[in-house]
């Protein structure tokens, strides 16, 4: 069940009463209420497949209450690690690795291939089995104490706001809150969610699904539009998947704020990144995070060669781009983003320095350089990749920009807009032009009331889907 | 014991402020809607002031209905001319049997035409097809008018029974239009009903060695509330006297027929005559005719309106 879906904006609120129901004192009883909400939730989709994220909890949380009693505690890592990915490897890159077997085997004229696999992924196993692997990478570097409380750590994994796009908790900071009695009701904290769930919501219906009629129109027929027409629509897309998963994460966050607990940021306004790697700061942190914590650092970091850690930054990348699917756009996607982290550490790019100007020339740039790499990202396979890039650069094309004028341009204009004043806002002006946190409550009530008029009136409000789901 | 009885202060403050916001967006929505609902119905020009004028005002002895391929090739002043019947366009573009049934309901309240051209594009018509909910846009404008069009509401989607208690609701994406319309100097979009695409036809939006339109080797998934619609439309339209004839206009692709099979079973059934021009060698891959690949430009429209009246004709519809 996705956060803009209209089951649960039914659902949420008797939630909420009924999580506040029980006495604060019962602190266990409000997490096993969210653990059953949890599962009831994701059982929606596909009961069976609840014994996948019960399995990796189990294995996980045995392994970790193994290691520190056992005294091979490398061979109970890795027996842990390798059975917590098993089904992630099983339902996400069985055919991926299958094709590529296939492939690499009729190059020497062997024909050989497996069954392919045609069942749907389980939603969320990207991000429940990272997050269960950082709680097990933890405990064996000692950065995090053994949970022996099966609830707490069940919930842990499968809470629902961020059980199925993430954010990627850190254990450190989820089960401290889930341990500990958390007052009956945290009033500044349940306004604050509301506002962030306004907002994410806003990002999601008015701005993204709104793009995603363009930006859907031209690349499934991408070799009937111009070269500029594809040019704008990857912009678009930028800008599609940021609200999506931006706003998703927000939603994400402001639920569990409502319910009293705090997740980890995912996004800090990526677009007014002056370098890629300060790109990768502010966009979908939480996965960043843990790939710098668990690959980029076990590789040997910045603390080795500069060969080596150009080695490092790649592999890191590449594990990026197949984490988000099984598929080689992914893998060039990420191979292209390493490589421009690699040059752009290779000239001193990475620390801004400079006037105004100049910091608005690194924006472009970096935006640009994104966008380069967000064609394999968005395209089903390489040679329709390659084909959006042919004809952004066939000059033999009309230089026409194909819109689709109503009612769609209007209101993509003005998601746009009002996402880009904010974050402008946030970014270079904290403290001014308050308007959901003014001290009037008339200015604060007269911006959330208009902002759920826009979204009742120029919401995309049949989409029931988020990008990052698929993930 | 005290902070839980200040945590319960504090959750009666929250609940009752949002409860307060909610009546307030109750009010609010009862205002803007109403006054949304007062442009929508009285915007005479555009699209909005067709769908409008189709729903409230036309009364023809001849009908088209169908898809943006009814839209946008049959040309309703020649047939007028020609077949001595006075004709009207309604067709839809990315709308089919759906919007046709609640617009038959609409106009069957006023008057009941003779005859009925319906324009059959399977996607919209009978196979499932993710982009039918568009057709809903304007029926939401008309909620509460018909008992039939509320009940068709709910069945696509469970839970527009609740979603229209906002009057806001009924707008979106729409409302914009209706504004833009409503100070645009008034005139019917196109001459009765028909408006098509002006120009040549546009080499880069068609895949030139695509085989056919809809091939078979696709498969077809066929979507039963459409089918349920097409066979109400077909019992309303013979309820309110009208003879229903269906048409297949031209296609630059050409089409496999095997997609028209149902749609052949239910003119056997009903007795209905059925023409299909998708596939008829003047038309097929003749760029001269085209829009793009599935549209008609002005002069293939008039071509094959011409035809398509010869045909009705010689089976003695007048």
């Amino acid at each position: 069940m996705t956060f803009n879906s209209f089951s649960f904006i039914i659902i949420f609120p008797l939630l909420f009463l009924l999580y506040y129901a029980i006495p604060a004192r019962f602190g266990k009883g409000r997490n096993l209420f969210l653990l059953v909400v949890s599962y009831l939730l994701y059982m929606q989709w596909k009961p069976a497949y609840a014994l996948v994220l019960m399995g990796v909890t189990v294995v996980t949380y045995l392994a970790a209450l193994l290691l520190g009693q056992s005294r091979r505690p490398r061979l109970v890592l890795t027996l842990g690690v390798l059975l917590s990915l098993l089904p992630l490897l099983f339902f996400k890159y069985l055919n991926f690795l299958n094709e590529a077997l296939s492939s690499l085997l009729s190059l020497a004229h062997l024909q050989f291939s497996l069954p392919g696999l045609n069942w749907a992924i389980p939603v969320g196993i990207s991000f429940f089995t990272l997050q269960a692997l950082g709680y097990l990478w933890d405990v064996y570097y000692k950065r995090q104490e053994v949970e022996r409380d099966f609830l707490t750590y069940a919930l842990f994994v499968s809470f629902f706001p961020s059980i199925t796009s993430g954010p990627i908790n850190k254990a450190s900071l989820v089960i401290p809150q889930l341990k500990r009695l958390r007052p009956y009701f945290d009033y500044p904290k349940a306004v604050e969610g509301m506002r962030m769930l306004l907002w994410g919501l806003f990002m999601k219906v008015v701005v993204a699904d709104r793009i995603a009629i363009y930006v859907d129109m031209v690349f499934s027929h991408y070799v009937n539009f111009t070269g500029m027409t594809c040019l704008v629509a990857i912009i678009l897309f930028a800008i599609q998947i940021y609200a999506d998963f931006a706003g998703y994460s927000l939603m994400a966050l402001g639920v569990a704020r409502v319910l009293g607990i705090d997740l980890t940021e995912n996004f800090r306004r990526p677009f007014f990144a002056t370098s890629v790697a300060d790109l990768w700061r502010r966009w979908h942190i939480s996965l960043f995070n843990w790939l710098k914590d668990y690959v980029y650092i076990p590789l040997g970091g910045s603390r080795c060669s500069t060969i080596r850690n150009y080695f490092n930054i790649l592999v890191t990348f590449v594990v990026s781009g197949l984490w988000h699917g099984a598929n080689w756009t992914y893998v060039i996607w990420g191979a292209m983003l390493g490589v421009f982290m690699c040059t752009e550490k290779a000239i001193g790019w990475q620390r801004c320095t400079g006037g105004p100007w100049v910091k608005l020339c690194r924006i472009v740039l970096t935006f640009g350089a994104f966008c380069a790499a967000l064609i394999f990202f968005r395209m089903p396979t390489v040679m329709d990749g390659v084909g959006v890039y042919a004809r952004i650069f066939d000059f033999s094309l009309p230089m026409s920009v194909y819109f689709d004028w109503v009612p769609n341009f209007p209101f993509t204009v003005m998601g746009i807009t009002l996402l880009f004043l904010k974050d402008l806002r946030d970014e270079f002006f904290p403290q001014r032009f308050p308007l959901m946190l003014n001290a009037h409550a008339a200015v604060r009530w007269g911006t959330c009331l208009s902002l759920v008029v826009l979204i009742l009136l120029t919401g995309v409000l049949d989409s029931d889907q988020f990008i990052y789901n698929q993930f | 014991m005290m902070d839980q009885a200040k945590g319960y202060r504090l959750m009666r403050s929250f609940i009752v402020k949002v409860a307060a916001c909610l009546l307030a967006l109750v009010v609010l929505d009862f205002v803007v809607g109403s006054a949304l609902d007062y442009v929508s119905s009285h915007v005479t020009s555009g699209e909005a002031g067709r769908d409008n004028y189709i729903s409230d005002s036309v009364a023809a002895d001849l009908l088209i209905m169908g898809s943006s391929k009814a839209f946008r090739h049959y040309n309703a002043q020649m047939m007028t001319d020609s077949l001595g019947l006075s004709c009207f366009n309604c067709g839809e573009g990315a709308c089919g049997i759906l919007l046709a049934y609640a617009r038959l309901q609409m106009i069957g309240e006023r008057c009941h035409p003779k005859h009925i051209i319906y324009e059959v594009t399977p996607i919209y018509d009978y196979l499932i097809y993710d982009e039918s909910q568009r057709a809903l846009g304007r029926m939401k404008l008309h909620y509460g008018r018909i008992p039939a069009i509320d009940s068709l509401l709910w069945q696509v989607d469970a839970t527009q029974s609740y979603k229209m208690w906002s009057r806001l609701y009924r707008h979106n994406s729409s409302c914009l239009m209706d504004l833009i319309s409503l100070f645009k100097s008034s005139g019917q979009e196109g001459v009765r009903g028909f408006s098509p695409f002006e120009g040549t036809f546009d080499a880069m939006k068609v895949q030139k060695d695509a085989p056919l339109q809809y091939d078979r080797k696709m498969g077809y998934q066929y979507d039963s509330l459409k089918i349920k619609y097409f066979n109400k439309f077909l019992d309303l339209a013979q309820q309110q006297g009208s003879t229903v004839t269906m048409v297949v206009s031209p296609i630059w692709y050409g089409q496999d027929t095997l997609v028209l099979d149902i749609v052949k079973d239910i003119c056997k059934q009903r007795s209905l005559p059925l023409l299909d021009f998708s596939n008829d060698p003047k038309y097929v891959h003749q760029d001269q005719y085209y829009s793009d690949g599935i549209h008609l430009n002005a002069f293939g429209a008039d071509e094959f309106t011409r035809d398509l009246i010869n045909e009705l004709k010689r089976r003695g519809l007048q």
